[in-house]
């Protein structure tokens, strides 16, 4: 079975900036995987580039098999594409319309993907619902009336919609409160175990990624710097910069340390 | 099983604006101009068109509020019948300047890049040509005429709505519910015209209100200087000049009345614009 | 030693609703308290009544006192005087920096214009601080576009403390930064502290980063504070159900979980709490009927402050330790 996502020397330019230089990974089927980095690493810019927001500079990007290194060119790829692999963003106050309610949003997915008739469709959108534990009154509501976690239990849901292969989620759960991100966190898992799905988590909570990913790669200014079955890498890291965040993760009888001392006046 | 409805009631718009005093106020202005626009000429008391020399200038006098103007026909009547191309006229400018303006704005606002610094410069062009001088250059090409002067004044307005929009549009392409549906697959078409459209739309409205004042004060001037609607036709710019030699004689009301209506209009459309536009920016 | 900071019956309503029911803590001179809560809980407005910054049409009631005097009563030359003595961080420094200005116009405004100091004075003054934060001088003549995140923070932490406050009011101040500036901004912290003598009340969502940093924590929920606790019993010990809820709720970097044990429902705000019960009650795994008829008060236990009826009953089988 091939790999549901399969990147090979990606490579990202801004001029002269050099965002994300020759990055390789693999998910497999129902695997999941994390890309954990801190700002500048170009965890973003990668998870853009699967996604088509972003043209590569270099490289190959292929899902469920279908090459997807450059831009879709017609109608038809893209919704092809959007049925292999989908997208829920961080923040859970801008990736929904303000004016449609949960229900016109994966109806409208639904739409686009295919010609169903609309108790089909209004049969699939109350299955969805339910999935990410949507009541009736927040089905039917503006995004406005729903908190945080709410609103991005509809972006996942509405990702869904389009049974894609692999979800990215792009620091997805980084917004919410504690003990909602417990319960997004333990909604994506059940999904997992129903539907089978793939995760390509980007984040930088080492914390979340132990929980919910079995394999990580940690980037740091653009390179991969280490990789490895997630407790591994978390429990005995190698790498300088993958032993740095561990160790920059408050805990009982943490002593954070300075790195640059203060400078003397006067210089 | 529950029944669902993707009917009107799942899309929503944003919380209403708040009109205020000033607002209702201009709110019953314009509505009354709509209203004479639409039933002017059958609620005028006398014959607006029938000249009568015999009572020229005459004031004001019984079933005859505002008097007679300089060919002896009654001054309200013909401002209610020259109510309606004053009304129609800068509502055709405003829909042929708002839909180019809003297409250009969502182009440009869309592709990005190359395509819109093109549509962007093109603007910057027609930006040079006033409203009032293309309309004097539609008379001479076209004759003069209410059709021709609406519109020039439409091409002349265009990047104007298309600037101010581009920014709003821009503003909602960015947005990551935008890259959702293109990540979707959703056609350009129906992102464009389901969400980003609707999104704008409290922006668009206002615009049209502001744009309603800029047309009609800039037709009246193109009628006033006779290259717009002809006379002995009713309309408000016309009167104006009819009558403008009776302001020196000591008959001022034919004159003052209809600017007097313009200026009333033209405020009115601007204070409603002015709230609609105040209620933008809420998420 | 007298206390440095008192806060006690805290209550703010905006409009017709109720933000903060119930704020009651105290900071001694150079402690560090941890406020931790999640959305709604108050903890911003806490800080913002503290710094007399609440919003237009906020109503306060309770005391807030400095010293000794009461804060809401202070105005003219006291008032400027609390507010050299009281400094804040906030969790965006770009929001809170003007971006025409370069950053030593920034950091030596409020002494010379409040502090009468001269320009030349109040220039070496600055860059001694930015030495302080491990930032070169150079810096005083940059734009704040020019700076990272984590380096405007130390900028805004550094003309904090300029004035030579005895408490630095902190919301949120490194939720915005990576997690390895968040720790080096700590650690500037914990250092300036103790050079400085200064007294930090550090607001936080994050109950791990407070209990590290802190000598104790309060936790807030639904406008009210529900525990205060030394920060290294928190976890073995705590002393209310919602904060070992919190504390468990939260993944674990050591190992995968099959499920993590989240708290149902969702957290309130001060506006929906109930007036006569627990607020957190119907989220609670150790309601009883007796929860819902009766506001819980604040009360003492162990060393440590909680508000549940059931804290007595409860102790010891809260813990991380106790396997809830």
């Amino acid at each position: 079975m091939p790999d549901v996502l399969a990147v090979e020397s990606l490579r990202k330019e801004y001029g002269d900036l050099v965002a994300v230089d020759d990055v390789s990974f693999a998910i497999g089927d129902g695997e999941s995987l994390a890309i954990v980095g801190e700002s500048g690493s170009g965890k973003t810019t990668i998870a853009r580039m699967i996604i088509g927001l972003e043209r590569p500079t270099g490289g190959r990007i292929s899902a469920c098999g279908n090459d997807r290194s450059t831009p879709a060119r017609s109608a038809s790829k893209r919704r092809q594409r959007g049925r292999e692999v989908q997208i829920v963003f961080q923040d859970p106050y801008t990736s929904l319309d303000p004016r449609h309610s949960a229900e016109t949003a994966i109806d409208e997915v639904l739409r686009i993907h295919h010609g169903w008739q609309p108790e089909r469709r209004q049969a699939r959108v109350a299955e969805l619902a339910g999935l990410v534990g949507l009541d009736d009154r927040q089905r039917a509501v503006p995004p406005r009336s729903l908190s945080g976690g709410q609103r991005q239990r509809v972006a996942i849901a509405r990702a869904l919609a389009a049974e894609p292969k692999i979800l990215i989620l792009d620091e997805s759960v980084a917004s919410l409160d504690v003990s909602i991100q417990a319960q997004v966190l333990n909604l994506l898992a059940d999904i997992r175990d129903a539907t089978g799905i793939s995760y390509l988590l980007i984040s930088h909570d080492l914390a979340v990624v132990r929980q919910l990913t079995e394999q990580v790669i940690v980037m740091q200014k653009g390179s991969v710097v280490e990789r490895g079955p997630t407790g591994a890498v978390l429990d005995d890291p190698r790498h300088p910069y993958t032993r740095l965040l561990r160790e920059s993760v408050p805990r009982p009888g943490w002593q954070p340390r300075r790195r640059i001392s203060a400078l003397p006046v006067g210089d | 099983m529950t029944t669902l409805s993707f009917t009107k009631t799942s899309r929503f718009t944003k919380a209403p604006a708040r009109l205020g005093k000033a607002g209702t106020a201009a709110a019953v202005v314009v509505a009354i101009a709509v209203f004479a626009a639409i039933f002017g000429p059958w609620l005028a008391p006398g014959n607006p068109d029938l000249p009568d020399l015999q009572i020229a200038w005459v004031g004001p006098a019984a079933g005859h509020l505002l008097g007679f103007d300089f060919e002896g026909r009654d001054v309200l009547s013909r401002l209610l019948a020259g109510a309606q191309s004053a009304m129609l006229g800068p509502l055709a400018v405003v829909v042929l300047a708002m839909a180019g303006g809003t297409a250009f704005a969502l182009i440009s606002a869309w592709r990005r890049g190359a395509t819109d610094a093109v549509i962007s410069s093109g603007m910057d062009v027609l930006f040079a040509f006033p409203g009032i001088l293309l309309a004097v250059l539609a008379a001479t090409v076209f004759g003069a005429g209410l059709v021709a002067a609406a519109v020039a004044l439409s091409i002349a307005y265009l990047p104007y709505v298309a600037r101010v929009l581009r920014a709003a549009a821009l503003k909602e392409r960015n947005q990551p519910y935008v890259q959702a549906l293109e990540v979707q697959g959703a056609s350009v078409p129906r992102i464009c015209l389901t969400h980003i459209l609707p999104n704008m739309s409290r922006m668009i409205v206002a615009q049209a209100t502001v744009l309603f004042g800029y047309a009609m004060v800039d037709l009246a001037a193109i009628s006033f200087l006779g290259l717009g609607v002809q006379p002995p036709a009713a309309n408000w710019g016309v009167m104006i000049s009819e009558n403008e030699p009776g302001i020196l004689q000591g008959y001022p009301l034919p004159a003052l009345a209809a600017a007097a209506c313009v200026v009333f209009v033209v405020i009115a459309v601007n204070v409603l614009g002015e709230r609609l536009l105040e209620g933008e920016g809420h998420r | 030693m007298t206390n440095l900071l008192e806060v006690a019956g805290l209550r703010v309503t905006l409009g017709a609703g109720t933000v903060l029911r119930g704020v009651d803590f105290a900071i001694r001179p150079g402690e560090a308290l941890g406020l931790v809560g999640e959305s709604g809980s108050g903890k911003s407005m806490t800080a913002r009544a503290i710094g007399r910054l609440l919003p237009r049409g906020a109503r306060s009631e309770g005391t807030i006192a400095f010293d000794g005097a009461d804060v809401n009563k202070l105005d003219g030359k006291g008032l400027r005087s609390y507010r050299g003595q009281v400094a804040m961080v906030f969790q965006d420094p770009r929001a809170h920096i003007n971006p025409v200005r370069r950053i030593g116009d920034f950091m030596t405004e409020a002494l010379r214009t409040n502090g009468g100091v001269r320009k030349a004075d109040a220039y070496e003054l600055a860059a001694g601080m930015l030495g302080q934060v491990g930032l070169d001088t150079g810096n005083l003549a940059k734009y704040p576009h020019q700076l990272s995140g984590g380096m405007l923070q130390r900028v805004m932490i550094a003309a904090a403390l300029l004035t030579s406050p005895r408490l630095l009011l902190a919301d949120e101040p490194t939720t915005a930064l990576d997690v390895t500036t968040q720790a080096e901004v700590m650690a500037i912290l914990a250092e300036l502290r103790r050079d400085f003598g200064l007294a930090l009340l550090f607001i936080t969502h994050d109950l791990e980063l407070a209990a590290a940093v802190c000598d104790r924590t309060a936790v807030m929920y639904a406008g009210q504070v529900v525990e205060i606790r030394d920060s290294a019993l928190l976890h073995e010990d705590p002393l209310h159900p919602y904060t070992a809820a919190l504390a468990a709720a939260r993944p674990d970097i050591g190992r995968t979980q099959a499920r993590l044990r989240a708290i149902p429902g969702r957290p309130l705000s001060g506006f929906e709490a109930p007036g006569h019960a627990c607020a957190f009650a119907p989220r609670c795994a150790h309601d009883a009927p007796g929860c819902y008829a009766e506001l819980p008060a604040l009360a003492g236990l162990d060393g440590g402050l909680s508000r549940c009826l059931r804290a007595a009953q409860l102790r010891g089988t809260l813990g991380v330790t106790a396997g809830a």
